[in-house]
């Protein structure tokens, strides 16, 4: 796991905890990151960037919500989660049906979406205490079927789909792929900050003992059922408000778009990208994005060019090239993009000298 | 060799983009499909693809479509949706991006989350499949079905015509359903108590959890509530196990397969044996039909496109669901060019000029002419008839029905 450590550039000393406790700790970071915030400022205003490009890009924010929070737990914690659509789900209905059924804005549901999802993950993750790995994953596949299943026979609305009214500030709607690329990065950068600084205090501390040995945690004094609990409480949060994103963005709501394959998709992104790692899942999401894309292209170029292929085999190339390449990452690169990330920053501090 | 290994890489990599297909010269059109050709109904959406695919490539072949004010030839674009809502509006928004006039697929959960799209930026609708709030809008233009909670709907007013004609033996209409665990199985039975009432009728449910491999516990218990016939609402793998629990448990009770899988699709799945006597709903001619029952002139142009593209595949009758959005299509068209000229031809033009200009259409034999009347909500259901047809004991389909006017319930707005 690549979580928890940081190497700085020689030279760089932290003479306090408050200086060692910064995310960004030199003049280059910080000029990096400002950088970076005026690059995804610019990005719907550079020539080329279309609606098209501008919609991947907000399913990309939305996304790294997501698999940020499952990360926190499956990544920091070391708790299987292979539901964590479902979670989505539930942070998508509530605000949802919040807007569909009384009215309420965007701005006032997006908490009560989380704080539903949270309740939700809460109860699915209290057998965490006892069991483990592929045990608790079955739970939390557990919470995928049933979810969907309160979901399809509890709420009227959830298999004919209902509309969602897009977010507004006073008279002005984030509406277009362009206006809410705007709201959802921002969001995204805010999880991601707040992951950020999670992580790095004594409650990821906790989460990263008992990832790594649960029993030598419990010794330590870590209380094994809270942080567990909490792990899940704060994905199962991250998840709705993921979902309430996705529920004002589409302006639509229906069952069949929080599915058992999309939390096999969250999870492939977290290990492309790297568990433990908050750098690791943004760039397992936008790896994963960029590929379905590429495929998409070129798989029907694939079926086209070559005539003794059954119909339908070039769309089929995106799960053999998805499933392949999550096997590839678990053999070749376990710790994900963010070590290979990390690698080309110590290659970069070290050049031209090897050590 | 590493460097070599790239190169060559990369040169394939260009030469696949560069085989690609063709800009066409001259006026072309561009039509659209938002089709999930990843995910759980691949099948159906390749199908139903492929036979909008092959009609306008047909049409490209035989010089284009030629009206009074001009002539263009069409450039079909798909985007896979993986059934995925937000994949679809995506999928929309880059056809649009390439010039798309109008859409065409056959999810009904694309058709319900697209409306806005389709309203907001005047872009037509062509499906076979209609959702709930689609039947609600003067965009949408339906091929066959009419609407998922009018399946269960025209097969009780079908079953109780013949129960009224053989003197309303028992007195009382007690009708049966078995209900598939899948996410649109409650919108097939939306409002179906009302329904019952106002028919004077009554339809016991039941049941079916998912993945079940017995359904005999459904079966028996509706045969207690005494259920005269049964609809099945399930897809293909669900009706192949009523089917074999029905056989198991020697039911005499008719079974009747609803619109979310063909007859045909479960004769291949479950054999031609065990389907024998199974009833099922149909919107056009259906592949597997009885050889003696002369194909439409649609059926014999499905049949060449089939064979031409794809020699060594079956052909299976979602496939005539494809090809009858293509028709409509290109019958729109063919109908806006004698009002407008080519460059003027977008999604607005071609609903106005060609699409509500549709009168009788037929799909050249393969269904009832549909006509789409401008402030007729109706009219944009498409065709309005079903027929039923049963498999004989040579594996091929009887109709045993003519063409009855299916129901048009809508599911309220809010």
């Amino acid at each position: 796991m690549s979580g928890g450590t940081y190497y700085p550039p020689s030279g760089i000393y932290a003479d306090s905890y408050t200086k060692d406790m910064r995310i960004i700790k030199t003049k280059t970071q910080l000029v990096l990151a400002i950088a970076a915030l005026i690059l995804l400022f610019l990005i719907p205003s550079l020539p080329g960037v279309s609606a098209y490009n501008l919609r991947l890009l907000v399913g990309t924010a939305i996304a790294v919500i997501i698999c940020l929070g499952l990360n926190i737990l499956t990544g920091y914690c070391g708790q299987l989660n292979i539901g964590q659509s479902a979670f989505v789900m539930v942070g998508a209905f509530t605000a949802g049906l919040l807007n569909y059924e009384l009215g309420w804005p965007f701005w006032a549901n997006i908490i009560p979406a989380g704080l539903a999802a949270a309740l939700a993950g809460l109860i699915f993750g209290a057998p965490s205490v006892r069991l483990k790995g592929l045990y608790l994953a079955l739970t939390t596949l557990a919470a995928q079927i049933v979810l969907t299943w309160i979901a399809l026979h509890q709420i009227s609305v959830a298999s004919a789909g209902f509309t969602v009214d897009p977010p507004a500030l006073g008279d002005f709607w984030f509406d277009t792929p362009k206006r809410f690329y705007y709201l959802a990065m921002a969001f995204a950068c805010l999880m991601c900050f707040l992951a950020k600084g999670l992580v790095r205090s004594g409650i990821g501390r906790a989460f990263m003992a008992i990832r790594d040995n649960d029993i030598a945690a419990e010794a330590m004094g870590i209380n094994i059922f809270k942080y567990k609990l909490l792990a899940f409480l704060i994905c199962t949060f991250y998840a709705g408000v993921g979902g309430a994103l996705f529920a004002h963005y589409m302006m639509w709501v229906q069952l069949e778009s929080f599915t058992l394959m999309d939390s096999v998709w969250y999870l492939v992104m977290i290990i492309v990208g790297g568990l433990g790692s908050i750098e690791g899942t943004i760039f397992g999401v936008i790896f994963i994005v960029a590929l379905r894309e590429i495929i998409s292209v070129v798989g029907p170029m694939l079926e086209g060019s070559m005539p003794f292929l059954p119909t339908g085999a070039g769309s089929g190339f995106l799960l053999v090239t998805i499933g392949g390449v999550a096997i590839l990452f678990l053999i070749l690169e376990p710790r994900g993009l963010a070590h290979r990330w990390k690698m080309i920053k110590f290659y970069y501090r070290l050049w031209p000298y090897g050590y | 060799m590493r460097k070599k290994l790239w190169f060559l890489s990369l040169i394939g990599v260009l030469a696949l983009f560069l085989a690609g297909p063709s800009g066409a010269s001259g006026a072309e059109v561009v039509v659209g499909e938002v089709c999930a050709l990843t995910g759980p109904t691949s099948l159906t959406h390749l199908l139903c693809m492929s036979g909008t695919k092959d009609y306008v490539e047909y049409i490209n072949g035989q010089g284009g479509i030629k009206g009074a004010k001009g002539e263009v030839k069409i450039r079909y674009i798909n985007y896979d949706s993986q059934y995925v809502a937000a994949k679809a509006k995506d999928g929309f928004t880059r056809l649009r991006e390439q010039g798309m006039i109008v859409l065409t697929h056959c999810a009904s959960a694309h058709s319900d989350a697209l409306l806005a799209e389709h309203e907001r930026y005047k872009i037509p609708l062509v499906t076979g499949s209609l959702g709930v709030s689609s039947m609600w809008s003067e965009w949408v233009y339906a091929n066959y079905h009419p609407g998922i909670a009018n399946m269960i709907r025209t097969w009780a007013v079908w079953v109780k015509s013949k129960w009224e004609k053989e003197g309303k033996p028992g007195g009382e209409l007690i009708l049966g359903a078995v209900e598939s665990d899948e996410p649109w199985a409650p919108l097939a039975l939306w409002g179906i108590d009302e329904f019952s009432k106002e028919q004077n009728l009554k339809i016991v449910t039941d049941k079916m959890p998912k993945g079940t491999t017995d359904a005999t516990p459904q079966l028996t218990r509706l045969k207690q509530a005494g259920a005269r016939e049964i609809f099945v609402l399930a897809s293909a793998g669900g009706s192949v196990v009523v089917l074999k629990s029905a056989k198991s448990m020697g039911l005499n009770i008719p079974l009747t397969q609803c619109a979310a899988s063909t007859l045909g699709d479960i004769i291949d799945l479950g054999g031609a044996e065990l389907a024998v006597g199974y009833q099922g709903e149909y919107f056009y001619q259906p592949v597997a039909k009885n050889p003696q029952i002369p194909d439409s002139e649609g059926m014999k142009l499905a049949k060449m496109l089939w064979e031409k593209n794809r020699p060594r595949e079956k052909m299976r009758d979602m496939y005539i669901n494809g090809l009858l959005s293509g028709m409509i299509i290109v019958e729109g068209i063919k109908l806006a060019l004698n009002e407008v000229p080519p460059d003027k031809l977008d999604g607005e033009a071609l609903k106005k000029f060609g699409l509500d200009k549709i009168r009788n259409f037929d799909g050249m034999g393969l269904t009832v002419p549909i006509s789409y009347i401008p402030g007729d909500l109706d009219s944009h259901i498409g065709q309005r008839h079903t027929q039923y047809w049963v498999v004989n004991k040579e594996g091929y389909l009887d109709p045993i029905t003519d063409w009855l006017p299916s129901t048009t319930y809508r599911i309220k707005k809010k």
